[in-house]
């Protein structure tokens, strides 16, 4: 039956163990996936508005923000975009893979998303070490331009709050890519596919705070 | 057991001389403390909830004591100013997010809104215990706050004073609000999931009893402005901390962009405190007067438009702040839009009551009153919406007694009335509609005498948040502090009263107010399960018109014994 | 059909990386403002293929869409009505 189009209830309705709260499985990933979404909306706001006071911020510091940038470290911001993206890849074809049974491949290509999450984290604590050392890092030792420190200041502020948020939510979401990664591994649960659809969700929601982060931190000023 | 015969005026009749073996429920399925530590009822998560949220009302309510106190004589000899400063401080954010926030949400509403909808709990019963671990690990954080040293910037942390100059254990409290931030949005976001994916079959959006439609516009008023709030304090805590210039205009910060995140959230917060409220004075009239609630569909929608427009309003706290004069023109009509549903529903509860066969019972009482107050308190709302009158009223005792009209009249009375309303079908028991009664009148009568007088205060110039004040406004404050006495023994009595009931009151039945609703459709105190077996829903929502009708099929419902 | 949904998520990743080297080179280029509007209009893009693609908004039951759309209007909410205050204030 396991056509390429199968859905999750037609594969795995008859074996799915539901909830106690539940009628049926349907209700139980429908309230799931719901509540996965109304999650991320609460993550909306608080990263909006935390892009919201950058975008005040910027705008009282033009200069300074420009200058600031400059300092960040380019190669390795652009390629740590490139490697989360990549790693939602490999998220949504971990979750392909999911839907059609398809158990070691799951794990395997959940593995995959998490070393590449890993491979950004590593990439980031990278640059924090790097930015210390160019007397970039806030209440330790900074340094900048007269001209701009004040507007400087600010923007390493909201540097590292932003990337340290993002590389907090970034974590978490490492943590349950490898948990799924083992259950997929050990053929657990018949709502595999669901559960590999929400943790999806919730990292490219992560994947799409860092697209954001990377113009506002990266590219203010290149010229 | 008939419905007739027990609870609607009177004494109660001894417990002794009816003898049924309880059969078994959600109190006496298990008695281990483990079994309510660990729970996933959402019963029993309510009633943790609702022993948390009592004992921090009283804290607060003992901070307002000590202000009453203060505020008798006009010289301000009761305490220092710094430490007065810390009282109506730890009163403000004791009483906004560690009472009223989570107060009918996450009791009435944990408990009621699956049985209202005909459902075995809510979507996510392990998500709402981590709400309740999340309420009580930030109230730690406060509470080590407190015995710190308390913290003097006002509930509502205005940068600079919180970021540079306080010295005080701001970064506490910061926590302490951020962490029990995440326990509302999780209850919130439990609400909407489970009114979208589990009502009962037949239980359609139009059929909904309006205090799920109000716990659902709550809910999504906790999910889109709690998340601002989160941010304003890390942003906070980031600028105190490590000095980045956010707000502080010595470090190139802006102070109005703390305020408008802060009002962001804290105008809909208002709106977290009365929505709620406002659900259960709807299912208490109806109840009381055993009518239909008029206007059923203008209602929900009401209550929609209140939440809606409840975001478009936040800068009606910032009018004279600097703020653009343009945005206070903007903010002032969106503030004199929003009265218009508020107005809708009291006008509709009021129309609620014509042709009623009303009982005076104790929560008819609180929702007779929260009508009233709660229409001065919006009333009041309009002049300070004005422009030109919130330039002389605003931070005078004016806005107090305005916002302790609908937050005190409105939304503790309609929590205390739901408290009794509910009460049999709670805890199984029934109280003292006698004493109740007694406790409502006086806190009615003591919650004017406390907070009618501060109108007045504020039209005749006297500054809110002042420890000390000008001779001639001590006539007003002693009658204010006279009132507040009364109101703390109204609120006592209950604890008194419904306590005794827990051990000697008569034993609920299913349907002791001869009200429609699923909830009464189960034996009191529900099973663990709240169902015997799943309800179908075939009737329209306050079918009272109904009633005598389908008597006869409620009985064959109640559950098994 | 497999091979075509996992051809559109490559398909879609491909896009996403050239977006990415699109709005990097260019703002090596002085454009002056038209930098942050590139970049901006191109995040925007971004988040959206990731939104409509590998998050499958259009294909999950519709709450999910109004859930998504509530959320933009928030936060449109918060900026619309704040920001201007910001612009004209002036001080």
């Amino acid at each position: 039956m396991t056509s390429a189009n199968a859905t999750i209830g037609a594969v795995h309705e008859a074996t799915l163990r539901v909830a106690a709260q539940f009628e049926e499985a349907p209700q139980q990933v429908h309230a799931a996936k719901l509540g996965m979404w109304i999650f991320l909306a609460t993550e909306v706001m608080f990263f909006g508005a935390l892009f919201f006071a950058y975008a005040i911020a910027r705008v009282q510091f033009p200069e300074a923000f420009a200058a600031a940038s400059k300092h960040t470290n380019i190669l390795l911001g652009t390629t740590n975009t490139a490697v989360l993206l990549t790693s939602s890849l490999f998220m949504v074809l971990a979750m392909r893979a999911a839907e059609l049974g398809v158990r070691r491949a799951t794990a395997i290509l959940l593995v995959i998303t998490a070393l590449l999450g890993l491979a950004f984290t590593g990439i980031k604590l990278t640059e924090y070490v790097l930015d210390y050392r160019d007397h970039l890092v806030p209440v330790l030792d900074f340094s900048f331009d007269p001209r701009y420190a004040k507007g400087a200041l600010v923007f390493f502020g909201f540097y590292f709050v932003t990337t340290g948020l993002h590389l907090v939510h970034l974590s978490i979401g490492n943590g349950l890519v490898l948990t799924f990664a083992r259950r997929a591994w050990l053929g657990k649960p018949n709502t595999l596919a669901d559960q590999v659809e929400i943790v999806g969700l919730y990292w490219h929601f992560v994947d799409i705070v860092w697209i954001f982060l990377y113009p506002c931190l990266y590219l203010v000023s290149r010229t | 057991m008939s419905i007739l015969t027990t609870g609607l005026a009177g004494d109660v009749p001894p417990a002794h001389s009816v003898r049924v073996e309880t059969p078994s429920n959600y109190l006496n399925a298990k008695f281990t403390i483990g079994s309510w530590l660990a729970t996933h009822d959402h019963k029993r998560i309510a009633i943790l909830f609702a022993v948390s949220i009592t004992a921090f009302f009283f804290i607060g309510g003992a901070a307002a004591t000590m202000i009453r106190l203060d505020l008798a004589t006009p010289a301000g000899d009761f305490v220092k100013a710094e430490t007065y400063n810390k009282l109506f401080t730890m009163h403000g954010v004791i009483m906004v997010w560690f009472f009223l926030i989570p107060s009918i949400p996450a009791t009435l509403g944990n408990f009621l809104v699956p049985l209202m909808i005909g459902a075995r709990d809510l979507a996510f019963p392990r998500l709402n215990l981590t709400s309740w671990y999340l309420y009580v690990g930030g109230s730690i954080f406060t509470i080590v706050a407190m015995i710190a040293g308390g913290v003097d910037t006002g509930w509502t942390f205005y940068a600079p004073f919180s970021t540079m100059f306080s010295n005080t254990h701001v970064i506490y409290v910061l926590a302490g609000v951020f962490v029990v931030g995440f326990s509302s949005i999780l209850t919130g976001l439990n609400i909407i999931v489970t009114v979208h994916t589990m009502r009962a079959p037949g239980m359609t959006w139009f059929r909904l009893p309006l205090f799920v439609w109000a716990q659902y516009a709550t809910a999504a008023i906790l999910v889109l402005a709690t998340p601002v709030l989160a941010m304003t304090l890390v942003l906070v805590t980031v600028e105190r901390l490590f000095g980045i210039g956010i707000f502080n205009p010595a470090l190139g910060g802006d102070p109005l962009l703390f305020q408008h995140l802060f009002w962001f959230y804290s105008h809909p917060a208002v709106y977290i405190m009365v929505l709620p409220a406002m659900g259960v004075v709807s299912e208490l009239i109806a109840a009381s007067a055993h009518n239909p609630v008029f206007g059923y569909k203008t209602m929900a929608f009401a209550i929609i438009a209140i939440a809606v427009l409840g975001f478009l309003v936040w800068g009606h706290h910032m009018f004279v702040s600097g703020q653009s004069m343009y945005a206070g023109v903007v903010f002032s009509f969106m503030s004199f839009l929003v009265a218009i549903p508020s107005a809708v529903k009291v006008f509709n509860w009021t129309a609620t009551l014509w042709h009623g066969r009303i009982t005076y019972t104790a929560p008819m009482l609180y929702a007779l009153g929260f009508v009233g107050l709660f229409t001065i308190g919006g009333m009041t709302g309009l002049f300070l919406a004005s422009l030109a009158l919130d330039v002389h009223l605003t931070d005078t005792y004016f806005v107090v007694a305005h916002f302790h009209y609908i937050m005190v009249g409105g939304t503790v009375s309609a929590y205390l009335g739901g408290i009794h309303f509910w009460w049999p079908k709670i805890t199984g028991r029934m109280y003292s509609d006698r004493w109740a009664r007694f406790a409502a009148i006086l806190l009615f009568v003591g919650f004017n005498f406390t907070f009618f007088p501060q109108y007045l205060l504020g039209i005749a110039g006297m500054p809110r948040r002042y420890h000390a004040y000008p001779p001639e406004f001590q006539t007003l404050n002693v009658l204010s502090s006279a009132g507040a006495l009364i109101l703390a023994l109204g609120y006592l009595l209950p604890l008194l009263y419904l306590g005794w009931s827990l051990f000697r009151g008569a034993r609920a039945p299913a349907n002791p107010w001869d009200a429609t609703g699923l909830e009464w459709q189960t034996p009191s105190p529900p099973p663990v399960h709240n169902f015997a077996t799943p309800p179908v829903v075939t009737e329209p929502p306050y079918a009272y018109r109904m009633a005598a009708l389908t008597r006869d099929v409620v009985d064959a419902r109640e559950g098994t014994r | 059909m497999t091979h075509s949904r996992v051809r559109n998520y490559v398909m879609t990743w491909i896009a996403l990386l050239v977006l990415l080297a699109i709005t990097c080179g260019t703002s090596f280029i002085p454009l002056g403002r038209y930098n942050l509007a590139i970049n901006m209009a191109i995040a925007i893009a971004k988040a959206l293929l990731v939104i409509v693609v590998f998050m499958r908004l259009f294909k999950s039951a519709p709450m999910v869409l109004v859930v998504a759309v509530i959320a933009a209007l928030d936060l449109a909410i918060l900026v619309c009505l704040a920001l201007p205050d910001f612009v004209v204030r002036g001080w």
